[in-house]
């Protein structure tokens, strides 16, 4: 049992909290994090800010740190690179999670040679980001049942259909697509994976704005030609490569919760104008409390699945457990924060005078969608039952 | 970062686990309680000869085994065993940790490692107008008290009190719970002339409290991780509407808040008491783990009782025991929203010192 870090990981995370404190003072990013998350960027300079942050990153060798040498990694542990984007997580700096931790591992185990070559450089580069294109209208929780259909046409797949909520396709240079193969009724049997680039013709990016005025999009693909090298694994034999990429999506990030902690402890400290500090109440002291103890579970479960994949163990429930209570955390700190605040709470974002500029209003909008968002809390309920408990399957 | 036990700590639970499923069966809770002293005794001393008793009684400077000691507790709790050994071990930790210690210190811990001798912890400082101290776990049974007083503003002194000394005596108290509880009341007591054990700043006894705490809390995990598996194991096997009640997703979903409760309070308990036994500030960390961890074993217990039905209200089904437990332990970390003010003092007393570079940093390994 060992609930410290190594001397090799904490020294990598020294060096790059230093890199990034330099990158501060030479005023490449700002000094204060942004209101805006940069996963939510949407106005065209700060989607350039965006890339232009990722390059520097890959250029000076921070992104991939745990991938293998052959693949243009640092060969580090996985624990340090999980550290690593904790510590741009915590100062609301893009990291490019899901290529980096999912999508490039994806590849190196189920890519072609061709594959690898062509996209994991560009990752590790911040040349190359992907978004995911998996839900459709009628297939969300059930994701076998989606319908985009991919028909041959030569060394082409010609794609027609849609997909929606994909989320990051404003500053994404690909998807990573599931298509219809087989017959419409085949579900996972018929599904194959595709790498598409977004600016393939044919594809059409409509924004839908989330009720935390952030963008996610709809897709529609008329008749795009992919190329039939494109497509990662067998054809009809991509929900092998979707589990897969998706097992590898159980990396979590535990300090967008600690930064929204600092921020409500802050407040409290601070008080606004000459009224008296709040943290001065006894009954907010106690609250802090209670949510600082809710944020610590999230660390410690993010941590531990940081470390079952470390070591390269499977993750049963401990990943399901993690994402259940950090996504419900989420929730429950702008909740309570807003709760503490009181009615200056309800003063918007970015309005003059509000608290902490708004900042825990706009979580509050954004903090219902951890909990539906990369598998249902109630499926993860399912999992950690199931595959944790030995409960018995009820879904077929 | 692991989280897993080592071979030596698996091997540690394991012969717990055989131990106390051959001496301390569920069935045998009622026939123990029913004894006069409410404790097996021949059960104490097997502890003894396991070498539980030793464990966590280190001098600083030693390779710590709190960690041991709190798994060993928490098996106790997994079988809801009414005993002495946490009080006696949160005594033992106690002196163990005095910096200042004599050979009367040495003496104790020795009774304590060698024999299981029952001891418990008495605050002076908790006196009432009529000279009782309220709530002793375990007093009647105890063979002495280590006595706490203020010296000053900054120091406290432990002293050995016997058990049968003439200003002693111990009433016992009705509890809900298997576990024994007695008022002490202290008459006409010097405590100048009793043996001293050692003295202390007051930093040591607030992380005194916070290992008793922990202890408990270790306990009270067990306690949670009982109720689940129970449950969990008769959700498997009972059938209604012609399937296990198991397989329904309302009854999955309880279940799966029941294992993360347990989950968290693991994590939460087990990270503290490794901060403790390597030297790393606890205060806070053992403040949330008592907290979360009594809140965690209450809803656990209740959830049990509800998937159980009918059967787990039944007295001849040992569920309830851990239903009583839980809830009476959680009392006895102290009044919760007192317990939840001391923790929201401690966690603004740390953010306030450094957020970043120390509140939200791992511990080196």
């Amino acid at each position: 049992m060992n609930f410290g870090i190594e001397e090799e990981d904490a020294a990598l995370l020294g060096e790059f909290r230093r890199y990034l404190d330099g990158l501060a003072e030479e005023g490449f990013i700002p000094r204060e994090p942004p209101l805006v998350r940069p996963d939510h960027a949407m106005a065209p300079e700060d989607i350039a800010a965006r890339r232009a942050f990722l390059k520097r990153l890959g250029g000076d060798g921070w992104l991939g740190l745990a991938w293998p040498a052959e693949y243009g990694g640092r060969g580090k542990s996985y624990f340090a690179q999980w550290l690593v984007i904790e510590e741009l997580s915590y100062r609301k700096l893009p990291e490019m999670l899901m290529s980096v931790t999912m999508i490039g591992p994806t590849l190196m185990r189920a890519g072609s040679p061709e594959h690898r070559r062509e996209f994991l450089g560009g990752i590790l580069a911040g040349d190359i980001e992907f978004c995911l294109g998996f839900s459709e209208p009628g297939a969300g929780t059930d994701l076998a049942a989606l319908q985009l259909r991919a028909v041959r046409d030569g060394d082409h797949y010609v794609l027609n259909g849609q997909k929606i909520f994909t989320t990051g396709a404003q500053y994404s240079t690909h998807i990573w697509l599931a298509v219809r193969t087989g017959p419409p009724d085949s579900r996972h049997r018929g599904i194959s994976l595709l790498i598409v680039p977004l600016d393939t013709p044919g594809i059409t990016v409509r924004p839908m704005i989330t009720q935390a005025d952030y963008r996610t999009n709809e897709i529609f693909f008329d008749d795009v030609r992919v190329p039939v090298d494109r497509r990662v694994g067998e054809e009809n034999e991509g929900w092998k490569v979707i589990s897969l990429s998706l097992d590898l999506e159980r990396n979590l990030n535990a300090n967008i919760q600690v930064r929204e902690l600092r921020e409500l402890i802050e407040w409290s400290l601070a008080g606004e104008g000459a009224g008296p500090r709040p943290a001065g109440d006894p009954a907010v002291r106690a609250e802090l409390g209670r949510l600082a103890t809710k944020v610590e579970i999230v660390r410690l479960l993010s941590a531990q699945v940081a470390a079952l994949i470390t070591r390269g163990e499977p993750l049963a429930a401990e990943a399901s457990m993690a994402k259940v209570w950090s996504s419900e955390v989420f929730q429950e700190l702008p909740s309570a924060g807003l709760d503490l605040i009181g009615p200056r709470g309800q003063l918007r974002v970015g309005a003059p005078g509000a608290p902490i500029h708004g900042l825990v209003e706009l979580d509050y909008r954004e903090s219902p969608v951890r909990k539906f968002a990369a598998g249902t809390n109630e499926v993860q309920r399912d999992i950690i039952a199931q595959r944790g408990l030995g409960l018995p399957r009820n879904r077929k | 970062m692991d989280q897993r036990l080592s071979d030596v700590q698996q091997e540690l639970v394991r012969s717990a686990d055989q131990m106390l499923e051959r001496h301390a069966p569920l069935d045998r809770i009622d026939a123990v309680a029913a004894t006069e002293h409410g404790y097996d005794r021949d059960l104490l001393a097997r502890t003894a000869m396991l070498g539980w008793t030793g464990l966590g009684l280190e001098r600083a400077g030693e390779e710590s085994t709190l960690v041991e000691l709190g798994l060993v507790v928490s098996r106790m709790g997994y079988f809801a065993v009414a005993s002495p050994l946490r009080a006696t071990m949160s005594a033992g930790l106690l002196a163990a940790r005095l910096p200042e210690a004599t050979q009367a210190c040495d003496d104790l811990l020795a009774r304590i490692a060698g024999e299981a001798a029952p001891v418990c912890v008495l605050d002076a400082r908790d006196l009432d107008g009529d000279g009782t101290i309220g709530q002793v776990e375990w007093a009647a049974a105890a063979d002495a008290f280590l006595l706490v007083t203020a010296e000053d503003a900054d120091r406290i002194a432990v002293r050995l009190l016997p058990r049968h000394h003439a200003a002693v005596s111990v009433t016992p108290l009705e509890v809900f719970d298997n576990e024994r509880v007695a008022d002490v009341r202290l008459t006409a007591l010097d405590p100048a002339g009793l043996p001293l054990i050692g003295g202390a700043s007051r930093a040591v006894w607030g992380e005194q409290t916070q290992l008793t705490r922990l202890l408990r809390a270790a306990d009270l995990l067990g306690c949670a991780r009982r109720a689940m598996d129970m449950t969990v194991d008769n959700a498997k096997r009972r059938h209604q509407f012609g399937r296990p009640i198991g397989m329904f997703q309302a009854v999955q979903h309880h279940s799966a808040d029941m294992r993360m409760d347990v989950e968290s309070a693991s994590l939460l308990v087990w990270s503290a008491l490794w901060r403790a036994a390597h030297a790393h500030p606890f205060t806070r960390h053992a403040l949330m783990a008592a907290w979360h961890t009594g809140e965690a074993a209450e809803r656990v217990t209740k959830t049990a009782v509800q998937l159980h039905g009918g059967i787990g209200f039944m007295k001849e089904y040992p569920l309830h025991h851990f239903y009583r437990r839980a809830k009476a332990h959680k009392l006895r970390l102290g009044t919760p929203r007192h317990l939840l003010a001391e923790l929201g003092d401690a966690v603004l007393a740390d953010a306030e010192r450094d957020f970043h570079g120390e509140f939200a940093a791992w511990p080196a390994a």
